[in-house]
């Protein structure tokens, strides 16, 4: 189960979506979620679809890495569906005698939101398998620029985001460890009453956060002892920078977004 | 309780990038009461392959037996066999979670479901034997030193009363005098309750004091397995494996080198030190 949680995970390989600016990345996800959100019609739908499988396809990281990507919000996928199919009014499908009738509109309704979902963890991941977490927080930063004259601590943000993104598989193998300890222990994560279950979380929450602590106070540290200073005149080995690629993916994405609204007006 | 692992092997993240091939082949069997040490390198595979031993980790292929059970088949009761099988992780300490000593080395008792009563013996009996007196079993776990938080965490599994007991790296980043002190109650232990312990260290020394077979791993394979004289003969093929003799037996081997007719299987130092002391009462006794 922990092993799927691969969000904030980087796939380091060589493609065409590796290759770009991380700016563009980002600006294209949030273009590429409000288009997902925008989308009212099975064309749009279609379209979207079409468009996430293209980017599935140029960031060539294997499909069954987005299909792990994907695993630990199934319950979550299924579960509203299923509220959507039954608690939706409109017109009823009596199906195997429910009591609770199923509804075509519900029907409907639960495929577009299981859609929706799904395309928004495939592109969300698609981003971060094909950007390194530096990167990543190098573009956030570099597009909250504008905001640091309003007085906004944007370096401090960026580093916040990069610690923590960093940290994200050491204390997912960190809970892997204190799992696996308090297991051979005797202990039980998997069965028995709700109460239960999370009365078994003690053991395991307690010591993964004195170790965050323990984490944290270490870094801040290390930081320290290297005269680490943010802000104004801090440089950087490897600036980003706009390339052809770029201006083509923006095209792109820009054209998707046009194809979307127009669908949304015409239809 | 003998353990038999034949054809292990594990991936990790298979069918990533990461993939990593951690064990290869591995076949073993350990009889019941040995007292084996397992080395290598850093990576090559020692956690891995104990991990498998209580069934916290499933075998990408091959077949565990742990007493005669396949432990690796679908439906096998890891519960009964975590109680068998102790593992001691590396830095057990960190593991630590209760308010008082005592609640933390009741945690695995409790968890097998014995009495009130069965639990206190248990947590008194192992806290005796890691050398935890009575005057700590209301302290707070988090207040102690680094070693006496780690002889928590070992009470912690030997309260288990397991007949198999596995310990990673228990002397791992402990001073010389806290590392002795760990060893020597472990050995003791060993005689006392006549368990079975795999022991894995990186230290030569500390193998080559406490255990009776050695297994030396190298990139996910088993490279040796044998008695430490057996194992220290061949000091060129460890140094290859990243690894070494202990000093003494450096030592032996250099005065042998000079001509000094000293014992080849020298590899600790309460050894070398009666075989010296017996070469120069034989030296004074041949110049007289
Ligand atoms: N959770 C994991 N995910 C991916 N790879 C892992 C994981 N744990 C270990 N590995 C890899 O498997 C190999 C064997 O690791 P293992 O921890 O068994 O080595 P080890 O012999 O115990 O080393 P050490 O002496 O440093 O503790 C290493 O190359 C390691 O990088
Ligand atoms: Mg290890």
């Amino acid at each position: 189960m922990l092993k799927d949680i691969t969000l904030g995970q980087y796939f380091p390989i060589d493609s065409p979506l590796h290759r770009m600016d991380p700016r563009t990345k980002i600006l294209s996800l949030i273009l590429l979620i409000v288009a997902i959100f925008l989308a009212n019609n099975p064309w749009a739908y279609v379209l979207a679809a079409a468009f996430t499988l293209l980017v599935v396809a140029l960031s060539k990281v294997p499909v069954s890495m987005y299909f792990r990507g994907l695993k630990p919000i199934w319950f979550v996928i299924i579960f509203t569906a299923l509220l959507n199919i039954f608690f939706t009014p409109g017109t009823k499908i009596y199906l195997f005698g429910y009591r609770t009738p199923m509804t075509w509109e519900g029907l409907i309704l639960a495929g577009k939101m299981a859609l929706r979902l799904v395309l928004l963890i495939i592109s969300s991941s698609a981003l971060t398998y094909t950007t390194s977490p530096i990167l990543l927080t190098d573009g956030i930063e570099k597009l909250l620029k504008p905001l640091a004259k309003l007085g906004l601590p944007t370096f401090e943000l960026a580093m916040m985001m990069s610690i923590a993104i960093r940290f994200i598989p050491t204390l997912i193998e960190e809970t892997d460890k204190i799992m696996k300890a308090q297991k051979a222990r005797g202990a039980d994560f998997e069965s028995g009453s709700v109460l239960h279950r999370v009365k078994a979380l003690a053991p395991m929450l307690v010591p993964l956060f004195i170790s965050a602590f323990r984490r944290a106070d270490e870094l801040a540290v290390a930081m320290e002892s290297r005269c680490y200073q943010g802000g104004e005149h801090r440089t950087r080995l490897n600036e980003i920078r706009f390339h052809l690629i770029d201006a083509f993916a923006g095209l792109l994405m820009l054209a998707f977004f046009a194809a979307v609204i127009i669908l949304r007006i015409i239809l | 309780m003998a353990i038999e692992i034949s054809n292990l092997n594990y991936v990790y993240m298979a069918g990533s990038p990461f993939e990593k091939h951690a064990l290869q082949n591995v076949n073993l069997t350990i009889s019941d009461g040995e007292f084996v040490g397992i080395i290598g390198h850093t990576g090559s595979g020692k956690s891995t392959l104990i991990q498998h031993l209580n069934g916290l980790l499933k075998p990408t292929s091959g077949t565990i037996c742990v007493d005669g059970v396949d432990i690796t088949a679908k439906g096998a009761d890891l519960k009964k066999l975590r109680q068998k099988v102790g593992l001691v992780f590396q830095y057990p300490e960190h593991q630590l979670f209760e308010e008082t000593v005592y609640k933390d080395i009741a945690y695995g008792p409790k968890n097998m479901g014995l009495t009130q009563d069965e639990i206190d013996e248990r947590v008194r009996e192992a806290m005796n034997y890691v050398g935890l007196t009575d005057k700590y079993m209301n302290r707070s776990p988090f207040e102690l030193s680094g070693g006496q938080k780690r002889r928590v965490a070992i009470a912690g599994v030997l309260a288990m009363r397991p007949d198999v007991l596995i310990l990673d790296e228990p002397a791992a980043g402990l001073d010389p005098s806290g590392r002795e002190e760990i060893l020597t109650q472990i050995k003791a232990l060993y005689l006392a309750r006549k368990m079975t312990v795999l022991f894995v260290s990186h230290s030569m020394e500390d193998v080559a004091r406490a255990a009776g077979r050695i297994i030396v791993m190298n990139r996910g394979t088993v490279a040796m397995d044998g008695k430490p004289s057996e194992i220290f003969s061949h000091a060129k093929e460890l140094r290859s494996m990243g690894l070494d003799v202990p000093q003494i037996t450096q030592l032996a081997a250099s005065l042998a080198e000079r001509g000094i007719p000293i014992d080849n299987n020298i590899y600790t130092i309460e050894r070398a030190k009666a075989t010296i002391l017996m070469l120069l009462a034989q030296k004074e006794k041949g110049a007289k």
